[in-house]
């Protein structure tokens, strides 16, 4: 991820510059939030985070990236969204009714295969996996956000691909 | 030494240096774990192929959160000086009000510094007479309030707004006997006209707006001696007495001018008296002229004829209504309604009952 200008913002400078965050950082928060609880519910969940983060600016403290405390406050937001409407955990929303000109056939078969490969992992191995192959965090994000240490992302995103590698490439998964 | 756990940190960069070129060196030598490296990174790949999601709702997060901000972070220095400003300059303006009308504003200080003095052992003549002049202020006070109030009820007969009828239940509710009802006056005092007359001004008639017509009783001997008496009484007083055409009716109305209403409503008062007096002298003086009760019996003072002569000043309503309106301008007249008292006949014994077909019983 791109260096962080903010986490040098003392706290009273972060409450004044509220709405220059929610500017910079809204379109990434809502994407994490869209692979979280689908595209329908991703504004509420942003709109819900950075609500939250304006509450809790005077706490913020500087010692991750505004945009890593953003997630990991996103990532509650969307846990206690998907709680309250009862949402269906959403990896890679595939909407074939919009075909894309980039995007081949095969390309939406190959995402609909790895969908379904994302369902049969673990909720931990699931989020291990978005976080960092999605989101694009480092390992040290994903485990800020995850509130566990970096060895266990590790070792998680290792499971992880083990599986999804049974799922995808079952012949060279038994190698 | 197990390359295998470290294959996908080794794909995503995670590895230190070190580590990094001993899984490099692994692979080098395992095409097992090149494969499996290969497959890492297409399966990366197939992530990285996934097409973001298109954010929208920017503009309601921002409206939110300036909607959310705290009031405090909102309040922008200047409305603080405002605010300071302001209160400088309402207390200004409240010490030059009580300047400018010191009685006011030294009520209550005065009512204090009176009871303190009262109170005090070396208190003299001086603090009683403070305390008994406050005591007579807020009595003479609490009169015109009630004076008022009781004009006002009369006057107009309009509804208190709700808030106003909201209070004073809450209050009545709480408190019960007249002494609450007064407390509740005097939380919630009744509306002033112009408050009440915008909202209710259609429904109201000007009318009806007028102060109170003041009502005087008059005894007299009968109907017709009183309506003639009235009749050289309005004479006298360039009043008019409008007569209902029921000659039967007990109740008149005196148009007075205005600036004479107190003068005639005391002279009303006295008219009783001057009538006896009248009635007296013209019995001593044309004993046998005036028949007693006579309907033309010399009258009362001579002014008057009887029911029947009318002065020129009277008129019946009828007659003025069909003349119709004076093209003068009319000064300002109040009415006075005027209630005649016909002392009711004595009840004839058993015996005089038993001689009633006598001329003599009946002269007696």
């Amino acid at each position: 991820m791109r260096e962080d200008t903010h986490n040098q913002t003392t706290p009273f400078q972060a409450r004044l510059e509220i709405s220059a965050i929610a500017q910079e950082h809204y379109d990434a928060v809502f994407r994490f939030c869209a692979r979280r609880v689908g595209q329908d519910h991703a504004a509420d969940a942003a709109q819900e985070t950075f609500l939250t983060a304006q509450k809790a600016l005077k706490k913020f403290r500087g010692e991750s990236t505004v945009s890593t405390w953003l997630f990991g406050i996103a990532n509650n937001e969307c846990r206690r969204l998907a709680r309250k409407e009862r949402l269906v955990p959403v990896t890679l929303e595939i909407d074939p009714a919009r075909p894309n000109s980039e995007h081949s056939e095969q390309e939406i078969v190959n995402k609909q295969v790895l969908h379904d490969a994302m369902q049969k992992l673990s909720p931990e191995h699931r989020e291990a996996v978005i976080l960092h192959e999605l989101d694009g965090m480092t390992y040290e994000e994903a485990a800020v956000i995850l509130g566990v240490p970096v060895g266990t992302v590790k070792s998680r995103l290792h499971h992880a691909f083990m599986n999804l590698r049974k799922s995808l490439y079952p012949a060279g998964a038994e190698l | 030494m197990n390359y295998h756990e470290d294959l996908k940190a080794f794909v995503d960069g995670e590895l230190s240096p070190a580590r990094t070129e001993d899984i490099r060196q692994a692979i080098a030598r395992d095409p097992a774990l090149a494969a499996e490296v290969e497959e890492m990174r297409s399966l990366s790949a197939v992530f990285r192929a996934v097409p973001q999601p298109e954010p929208h709702g920017l503009d309601d997060t921002l409206r939110a959160l300036r909607l959310a901000e705290p009031k405090a972070a909102r309040r922008s220095p200047w409305a603080w000086w405002l605010g300071i400003s302001l209160a400088g300059a309402g207390g200004l303006v409240m010490m030059l009000t009580s300047l400018d009308n010191p009685g006011a504003a030294s009520d209550s200080a005065g009512f204090a510094s009176a009871s303190r003095e009262a109170a005090s052992p070396m208190a003299g003549d001086s603090a009683k007479e403070n305390a008994k002049r406050y005591v007579a202020k807020a009595e003479s006070q609490e009169r015109d309030l009630s004076l008022r109030n009781e004009t006002t009820n009369k006057a107009v007969t309009v509804p208190a707004p709700p808030t106003v009828q909201r209070i004073r239940g809450k209050v009545e509710q709480k408190q019960t006997g007249r002494k609450a009802v007064e407390k509740a006056e005097a939380v919630t005092p009744e509306p002033s006209l112009p408050e009440v007359l915008p909202s209710v001004k259609d429904e109201v008639p000007v009318a009806s707006i007028a102060p109170a017509e003041p009502e005087v009783e008059l005894k007299v001997p009968s109907l017709e001696e009183g309506r003639a008496e009235l009749l050289a009484f309005a004479t006298e007083n360039k009043s008019k007495l409008v007569e209902s055409e029921d000659k039967e009716t007990k109740t008149l109305v005196l148009e007075v001018p205005e600036d004479q209403l107190e003068a005639v409503l005391a002279k009303l008062k006295l008219l009783p008296k001057m009538m006896a007096e009248k009635r007296k002298r013209a019995q001593f003086a044309a004993p046998a002229a005036a028949g007693p009760g006579g309907p033309g019996g010399g009258g009362f003072g001579g002014a008057v004829g009887g029911a029947g002569a009318a002065p020129v000043a009277a008129e019946t309503k009828a007659q003025s209504d069909a003349k119709g309106v004076a093209p003068t301008p009319k000064k300002p007249e109040r009415k006075i309604k005027i209630i005649l008292i016909v002392p009711k006949p004595a009840v004839p014994k058993k015996d005089d009952e038993a001689n009633s077909g006598s001329p003599l019983a009946v002269s007696l």
